[in-house]
């Protein structure tokens, strides 16, 4: 009988390197899939489902027929025109189309992978965490989502001597978060809106678990870095800007508040991934509100406010 | 005088005719002779009130003044380089007869190989003064050398002499002018009769380079701003094309100044030798250099440096080791004591790669038998590569006398011997290569397409290449490539890197150590680019090659750190002459990351790291609109230029460059 454990593995969506804005010093983020918002915003709706999900780029296929080949379920066709047709509602997202795309048209966002496996990529940028403060930061989707694994993950991390961040929307039980915090030196939270009916309209869910893993993570002395996305038409009003810096006051183990400019970046997503996007802003946040933001939460909380992007 | 030599002084040819005046030799003779002639005529190129003499555009062409008193522009002249060159194009058109004249003389005085570089021996002609050199030769036996260089010192003393006459009249500061009455054939006494003695003896070698600039002036220095007296001598480098200075490791408060002195100048190239001890103050200096853009300074390995050339130079001792510096845009050399050649010679490995690729991958009928052969074919190259150079430098000894380097650099006074005959304590062969990471990313792909998916014959394979055909370029595009975090690619750079340089170490040269291969492309990559046709890394025809020896453009998909990681792949133990890495970032990183990229790079055994922080609009800005960009300067290939001044292959060929967002 094989009594072997099966190593515990996870969805990844990505693993990214050279990151300077997800914590201190250069660090790799590894991206988690699934996430249980559906931020209306978001600029990742490829992380949005646990399992793997396959992106179709049509600017770039050459509609040669290799990937209808390989489809067992005739999702992928070609058309009389000699174009490329993807039926998305006979596609079980096996992969086998991508395996055969070879112009990158066909992408898979999602590979189940090992502890093992994530760790040994983390690891050829160790040179660099040492020598810029670094180290890895898990992310997602969201993380929390896959408890086992990043439990695993970060901890793993710590027995090689990296330092840890968690990005997190803290929506997730208190056990979870319970569990995540000795295997994390830096929680770097969302606050996305203060208004709670607000929040669930935008994102999908209530605020409140979030507020309570805050109070936590308090509870616990956790280091936070407090994460507040700033779009246009949803958050940038002063009432939710007073709502930040109520919850920074009350929270003295928030060490700084990291302000995220809206970026467009994900509309293209969308349409790839066959998904309309909700929210359809085509302008980056005007530099100008981000910093109004600031000078406005300056004025209000004792911690240091920062831009994301700039230094 | 012969009738030769009276109708080159008539028409306005004063250095021509002093080449004439010992045209049968000896050798340092016929150019000492020359050398002298053009310090007795040549111009007095000085700003009102500037701080230094020269300054300006001592280059050529210049004006001399005929035997009847008219101005004529003058197309024979002295080459920091080359000892001579001559305008051709429009020495025939000034004047038939004298193009003629020395046409007749060419085989004789032609130059024999590429460009080289020299440091002089500053820290010497501070201490000792000229004066003193000409007693160091006066105490030897009487030999055509040592007449021949006592010619070259008369008409320094002339030309010191011209200078002193003509610069009240010029607008000279009182100080400047008491200054050259010691200096530089007295030593030196004050920081200030330093920099004007470095600033007039590095005028003499074209404004090559410097060396270690720091090194040099800091025992002058008591507490002045030099600020402005490096600034003079930099713009003066700057303007007449020349390279470099070197700094550290013993940092000092003068190291500090230099690094300011330079801000928003192209030249000279600045090269800072980083240790562990480097002061927090001028990592933040430097680091803030890179940030305002210009790729100004490259950072140099001192540790893993210094431990590789004491291992290929046996007799390198500790002392002329601290004298290391990167010459001309990076060339290896121990300032004051070195011929290290230049460009002696580039051997594009993806010109050889592509033509044998084409004749042999049918027939190969597996990798590594393809790959085996190609090591073997290449080494053969380089066989002929290092006898090519061999014969002319044997050429160029018999041809050519280096006048001021065998005067300045250590060892040729007391050996006798002249500079371009070996008479330098170090002198070996620097020569460079182009292609190879171009190279490796085409053999992965044949690897990955033809031998391990076995997608296309190889028939079918170059068919395509060849018809450059769009889907399979996208296909090409997606193969696994160096620098990219592939583990097996990045094994694939190690070994062909190791073989190859390594096969330099075999090569015998008559006059010096032997063959120190540099990977630093100046701006080649694009001229031998346009050489090559389609190759399977995804290159076009005729498109540039690699720009360093790091990833090729484009193929950095992991970004920096996973680059440079690579980048420590290409093996770098028997890069000698320097092996050039390229970074460009497009954003403004803090000065902490920067220096924690090159650390991290340097601790992974890399030995050079030059970053050039640019964002891509303002390229393409500059591209479209260059003179609304005329301060945009650009870092490629271990040389340095305002972005307006690249052809505009160069300029497409930065700003595909890998850029980091």
């Amino acid at each position: 009988m094989n009594t072997q454990v099966p190593p515990i593995t996870g969805h990844v969506l990505n693993i990214q390197h050279f990151c300077v804005d997800d914590g201190p010093g250069i660090r790799t983020t590894v991206f988690l899939k699934g996430c249980p918002l559906r931020c209306v915003w978001c600029h990742n709706p490829e992380s949005h489902e646990a399992a793997a999900e396959i992106l179709y780029r049509a600017e770039r296929c050459r509609a040669c027929g290799r990937c209808a080949a390989l489809c067992e379920r005739g999702a992928h066709t070609l058309t009389a025109d000699g174009g490329h047709s993807y039926d998305r509602t006979k596609c079980i997202r096996c992969g086998s189309c991508v395996k055969g795309c070879r112009v990158e048209a066909l992408e898979q966002a999602g590979e189940r992978q090992t502890v093992e496996e994530v760790l040994a990529e983390i690891l050829t940028d160790r040179v660099f965490y040492a020598t810029s403060g670094g180290g890895v930061t898990v992310s997602g989707g969201e993380p929390t989502a896959q408890a086992a694994f990043t439990e695993a993950l970060l901890t793993a991390c710590r027995h090689e001597g990296l330092h840890t961040c968690l990005e997190s929307c803290g929506w997730c039980s208190a056990e979870i978060m319970r569990r995540l915090i000795p295997c994390t030196d830096l929680f770097l939270l969302d606050f996305k809106i203060s208004d709670d009916i607000r929040h669930r309209h935008y994102t999908g869910v209530s605020n409140r678990p979030i507020l309570e893993n805050l109070a936590l993570l308090k509870e616990h002395h956790a280091r936070v870095i407090l994460r507040c996305p700033l779009i246009p038409d949803v958050n940038t009003d002063t009432a939710h800007y007073d709502g930040i810096a109520s919850v920074v006051n009350k929270h003295e183990n928030i060490e700084q508040i990291d302000l995220e400019p809206y970026h467009p970046m994900g509309i293209g997503k969308s349409a790839a991934l066959g998904k309309e996007a909700a929210y359809t802003h085509t302008e980056f946040l005007d530099p100008a509100v981000a910093e109004r933001a600031k000078e406005y939460l300056e004025r209000r909380v004792s911690v240091p406010v920062r831009i994301s992007g700039k230094q | 005088m012969n009738e030769h030599v009276q109708y080159l002084n008539d028409i306005g040819e004063p250095f021509a005719a002093g080449l004439l005046e010992y045209p049968e030799g000896p050798l340092p003779m016929t150019y000492c002779r020359a050398y002298r002639r053009y310090y007795e005529t040549c111009p007095i190129v000085y700003r009102a009130g500037a701080p230094l003499f020269p300054a300006g555009i001592t280059t050529h062409p210049y004006t001399a003044v005929t035997a009847d008193g008219t101005e004529t522009k003058t197309y024979v002249y002295p080459h920091y380089a080359h000892q001579y060159w001559i305008n051709w194009p429009c020495l025939e058109q000034k004047d038939a007869r004298a193009a003629a004249i020395m046409r007749e003389y060419a085989t004789r005085f032609r130059y024999a190989g590429e460009w080289n570089h020299s440091m002089l021996n500053y820290k010497r002609i501070l201490a000792e003064g000229i004066d003193r050199y000409e007693q160091r030769l006066l105490a030897k036996q009487e030999s055509d050398f040592r007449t021949a260089l006592l010619d070259l010192i008369e008409g320094l003393r002339t030309y010191h002499r011209r200078a002193l006459e003509a610069l009240p009249a010029m607008g000279a500061p009182e100080e400047l002018i008491d200054a050259l009455k010691h200096v530089p054939f007295s030593p030196a006494k004050t920081a200030y009769e330093a920099v004007v003695a470095l600033n007039f003896c590095l005028s003499l070698d074209g404004w090559d380079n410097v060396g270690r600039l720091d090194s040099i002036l800091s025992p002058y220095y008591k507490g002045e701003d030099m600020r402005p007296w490096l600034r003079c001598m930099m713009l003066s480098m700057q303007e007449n094309d020349r390279w470099s200075i070197t700094l550290g490791p013993d940092y000092s408060e003068v190291t500090r100044q230099a690094l300011e002195a330079s801000v928003g100048l192209a030249r000279p190239l600045t090269q800072l030798r980083v240790t562990d001890g480097m002061p927090e103050e001028l990592w933040e200096l430097a680091a803030k250099r890179i940030l305002e853009g210009g790729g100004q300074p490259a950072f140099y390995n001192e540790k893993a440096i210094q431990s590789r050339l004491k291992g290929r130079i046996p007799h390198l001792t500790e002392e002329d080791a601290l004298e290391f510096s990167g010459g001309g845009c990076t060339e290896t050399a121990f300032a004051g004591y070195t011929y290290s050649g230049g460009t002696d010679d580039n051997i594009n490995v993806l010109e050889i790669f592509e033509k044998y690729m084409h004749e042999q991958l049918p027939h190969a009928k597996t990798f590594e038998e393809f790959y085996e052969n190609f090591v073997t074919l290449l080494h053969a190259e380089q066989d002929i590569q290092m006898a090519t150079i061999n014969a002319y430098w044997n050429r160029r000894a018999e041809t050519c006398f280096a006048p001021i380097r065998t005067l300045f650099v250590e060892d040729c006074i007391d050996r006798g011997i002249g500079w371009f005959q070996g008479g330098a304590r170090y002198t070996f062969s620097i020569h460079s290569d182009s292609g190879m990471p171009n190279t490796v990313d085409s053999l992965l792909a044949i690897r990955h397409l033809v031998y391990e998916e076995k997608r296309y014959t190889p028939e079918a394979f170059l068919a395509l290449l060849t018809a450059e055909d769009p889907a399979f370029y996208a296909e090409l595009k997606t193969c696994p490539a160096y620098g990219a975090g592939d583990a097996r690619a990045d094994a694939l750079v190690k070994d062909l890197t190791t073989r190859f340089y390594e096969h330099y170490r075999t090569g015998k040269l008559d006059l010096g150590l032997g063959f120190f291969p540099t990977a630093h492309q100046f701006t080649r990559h694009v001229r031998e680019g346009a050489k090559v046709g389609p190759t399977p890394d995804g290159r076009h025809a005729g498109m540039p090659e690699a720009d360093s020896l790091a990833a090729v453009n484009g193929k950095a998909v992991k970004g920096p750190t996973v680059m440079l990681s690579g980048a420590a792949c290409y093996e770098q133990k028997d890069i000698y002459g320097m092996a050039v890495t390229n970074l460009s970032i497009t954003r403004k990183y803090s000065p902490q990351v920067i220096r924690a990229l090159v650390e991290g790079y340097f601790a992974l055994g890399g030995t050079q790291l030059q970053i050039t922080a640019v964002d891509r609009n303002t390229l393409l800005e500059a591209r479209e609109d260059p003179d609304s960009h005329r301060d945009l300067i650009v870092r490629v290939g271990g040389y340095s230029d305002y972005f307006r001044n690249l052809t505009d292959q160069l300029k497409d060929a930065v700003i595909a460059r890998t850029l980091f967002e």
